[in-house]
């Protein structure tokens, strides 16, 4: 394999969304364990959605909802200059979305975990709402929530269909490893396929190590 | 890869109380206290994010091409570094797909179908400048079969074989004549539920070669150098490939320096070599 | 003289409970059976709960008041509160816990009051220790300590001392009591044992399932 722009652009392109995923993904947990109403499982619901999705299917919501033509592309058109589908800013946004809804049922799972009475201590005490969140739920569900975040980070990283649809597969710009995988088989390049294969193996194993030690509980 | 990590999170619990695992995990508990791995971790971040910035391999053009040009374009790419230094960037696709692309923004400079239609229609919505548009060459269709596999004698004996890949008629130019010689040769009929389709016509010639399908009809540019068997052209409409510079590739120096190089004379040679009937 | 005046019901899916009764400086005991509503009222006093009827009321202040819609959040309630399992904070210090709800003051004065609520409770040597590696009775004085970080009108018990020894319960039954008794507070303990209610008792408020039925001296 002589070009490993792919690799690096992989590399960036999943780090910044799994950031994202995480920020948006806890926020929205919190958030969503707090609104007690009917309408907070659907919009659950909405976010988890891209789990079930085919990537394919994903990438093409999001390329009509953020294409040149749409409302949202045309507005980051002219903040920005240039779109926002075909580029890596795109990519990102493609494994923002898939990674998020691991995030987000990782984080629910894991506040909903601690246990209440150390909140409703927390409260009584005249922690504020935030402080309670920061305090309290935070440190606590952190390791759920880290584990949520890697697997997000795994996926962001694999993406493959909602990528190749929303950012394009252009070479030296948004060609993503699992994208010039594909390319290379297409091209008949065993070697690239096979090398590009090894390498988004590996990355899988180590982040996996990762979680496993680091968020294992302690003895 | 979600899934396959969370798989491997399952055999690691399931595996520790193998002997061997147990002893690599006391290693890794020892080595990875959480500090350390905390540290290490935002060292790597803080690495990737560094160097990936810079190393982009900018390429001077970006063509999206119908992907039977893949090897011919290989040559002509090197022909237009050695006459003007440029480097040229290919996405190879089906030019049904490359023209959605297009019209969904895609930062292409040029364009180049397998066929007219497509162009025009790329054109007519703003994004192409229709001065450059050129039909620069004919397509033919060929026929492989898998390794060790024998050729058919001729084409109405395709009806013979159990599994037949075309690209996909519903945005490939080529799987759309590849349909119509089975439909001329009242066959389609026969073998349409015997039909691979493929994402597009290189994807087709792979699945051949990798013995997924024991026959495929395919572009003749993407096999001139393996068995093939040429179809008659009387069987389908021409296959008629055209190229328009892009209206964001008319400022790039680069993208006409590419079409210059595929419209000059030893371009013309490399696409006869490959099978195109080039128009004079 | 402070009163607190309760006259409410709770529910919860499938169960409500009736409580009335009024609890002045001292110890009051709620008892009965378990399941008859004695925890649903502390949290309803605490603010955890809103009742579905009838209002809550610490001398002029409302809590609660389901008519007038008023529910003061637990925040602002100005209690203190105990659980048989603690309830600490497992990842912050003993002191951390305590200084955490000292309402009022810059960082560095919060954490001297609550050495000084530590040492009052006999946790003063522990102010550092590892929360996690405590014992019960450790843990229930630092709770101790930590409900009365925020100078309370009011302190809610809920079953503190059945998970510990007879030794430390004796010890922390008199600990309270001289808190108690010092601070003039209002104190709510909802207990089963027996040797509880005749060591702290200054009034009792019986339960049977679903509501209050008598208070006594």
């Amino acid at each position: 394999m002589n070009d490993w722009f792919p690799l690096w652009l992989s590399l960036r392109v999943s780090v910044i969304a799994t950031a994202c995923a995480g920020v948006l993904g806890v926020a929205l947990a919190y958030l969503l364990a707090k609104w007690r109403s009917r309408w907070a499982a659907v919009v659950e619901a909405i976010f988890t959605l891209p789990i079930v999705l085919p990537p394919t299917v994903l990438g093409y919501y999001l390329l009509t909802l953020l294409g040149t033509r749409s409302v949202l592309g045309g507005a980051w058109q002219s903040t920005f200059g240039s779109p926002l589908v075909f580029t890596e800013s795109g990519a990102v946004v493609a494994a923002t979305v898939s990674a998020l809804p691991f995030v987000i049922r990782a984080a629910r799972a894991a506040m909903s975990n601690v246990d209440a009475r150390v909140e409703e201590s927390a409260r009584v005490m005249g922690l504020s709402e935030w402080k309670v969140a920061r305090v309290v739920t935070l440190p606590l569900a952190a390791r759920g929530i880290g584990a949520g975040v890697a697997l997000g980070f795994a996926r962001a990283l694999g993406d493959f269909g909602a990528t190749v649809m929303v950012a394009g597969n252009i070479p030296g710009q948004t060609q993503t490893l699992p994208v010039a995988v594909y390319d290379a088989v297409q091209a008949g390049d065993d070697a690239t396929a096979r090398t590009g294969s090894l390498v988004l193996g590996a990355i899988a194993v180590v982040v996996l190590v990762f979680v496993t030690q680091v968020f294992a509980r302690r003895r | 890869m979600a899934q396959l990590v969370e798989h491997h999170l399952a055999k690691v619990r399931v595996a520790g109380s193998n002997p061997v695992v147990r002893s690599i995990r006391v290693v890794l508990r020892a080595t990875l206290s959480r500090r350390l791995a905390l540290v290490s971790a935002s060292i790597a971040v803080a690495a990737t994010l560094a160097a990936g910035c810079g190393n982009e391999t900018r390429y001077d053009a970006v063509v999206a091409a119908a992907s039977d040009t893949r090897d011919a374009f290989a040559e002509i790419a090197t022909l237009a570094a050695n006459q003007s230094d440029v480097r040229i960037g290919f996405v190879f696709g089906s030019s049904g797909m490359l023209r959605e692309q297009l019209l969904a923004g895609a930062p292409y400079d040029v364009y180049v179908s397998a066929n007219s239609a497509f162009v025009d229609e790329v054109v007519a919505a703003g994004f192409g400048d229709a001065s450059t548009r050129d039909g620069f060459a004919v397509g033919r269709l060929a026929i492989i079969s898998a390794v060790d596999d024998p050729l058919p004698g001729n084409a109405s004996q395709l009806a013979d074989y159990s599994r037949i890949v075309i690209a996909n008629p519903a945005h490939a130019p080529y799987g759309v004549a590849a349909r119509e010689v089975l439909q001329t040769l009242g066959l389609f009929g026969d073998v349409e539920d015997r039909l691979v389709l493929a994402d597009n016509v290189a994807d087709a010639v792979r699945i051949v070669q990798a013995g997924e399908a024991d026959i495929g009809i395919v572009a003749l540019s993407l096999v001139v150098n393996e068995p093939h068997l040429v179809v008659d052209e009387a069987l389908h409409q021409p296959i008629q490939q055209t190229l328009v510079i892009t209206t964001r590739g008319s400022s790039n120096a680069a993208a006409r320096a590419f079409v210059d190089a595929l419209q000059s004379t030893e371009g013309r040679v490399i696409l006869q070599r490959y099978g195109f009937t080039v128009m004079s | 003289m402070n009163v607190l005046r309760v006259d409410v019901r709770v529910e919860v899916p499938g169960f409500g409970v009736d409580a009335t009764f009024s609890a002045s400086n001292g110890v009051t005991v709620l008892s009965g059976p378990s399941g008859s509503g004695k925890s649903l009222t502390l949290a309803a006093i605490a603010g955890t709960l809103r009742p579905v009827r009838g209002v809550i009321r610490l001398d002029d202040v409302v809590f609660a008041d389901v008519d007038s819609r008023i529910h003061v959040r637990s925040q602002d309630r100005r209690l203190g509160v105990v659980y048989q399992h603690a309830a600490l904070l497992d990842h912050r210090s003993p002191l951390d816990n305590v200084a955490l709800a000292v309402r009022d003051g810059e960082a560095a004065l919060r954490r001297s009051s609550a050495m000084e609520l530590l040492a009052r409770v006999g946790a003063g040597s522990l102010a550092d220790a590892k929360t996690r590696s405590l014992s019960g009775g450790e843990r229930q004085r630092i709770a101790l300590a930590r409900a009365m970080a925020g100078s309370p009108r009011l302190l809610l018990l809920d079953e503190p001392f059945s998970s510990l020894d007879s030794a430390s319960r004796a010890e922390l039954r008199a600990l309270l009591k001289e808190l108690v008794a010092e601070h003039r507070l209002i104190a709510l303990v909802v207990t089963h044992d027996q040797a509880d209610v005749d060591a702290l008792a200054d009034r009792v408020v019986v339960y049977e399932p679903g509501r209050t039925v008598s208070a006594s001296e």
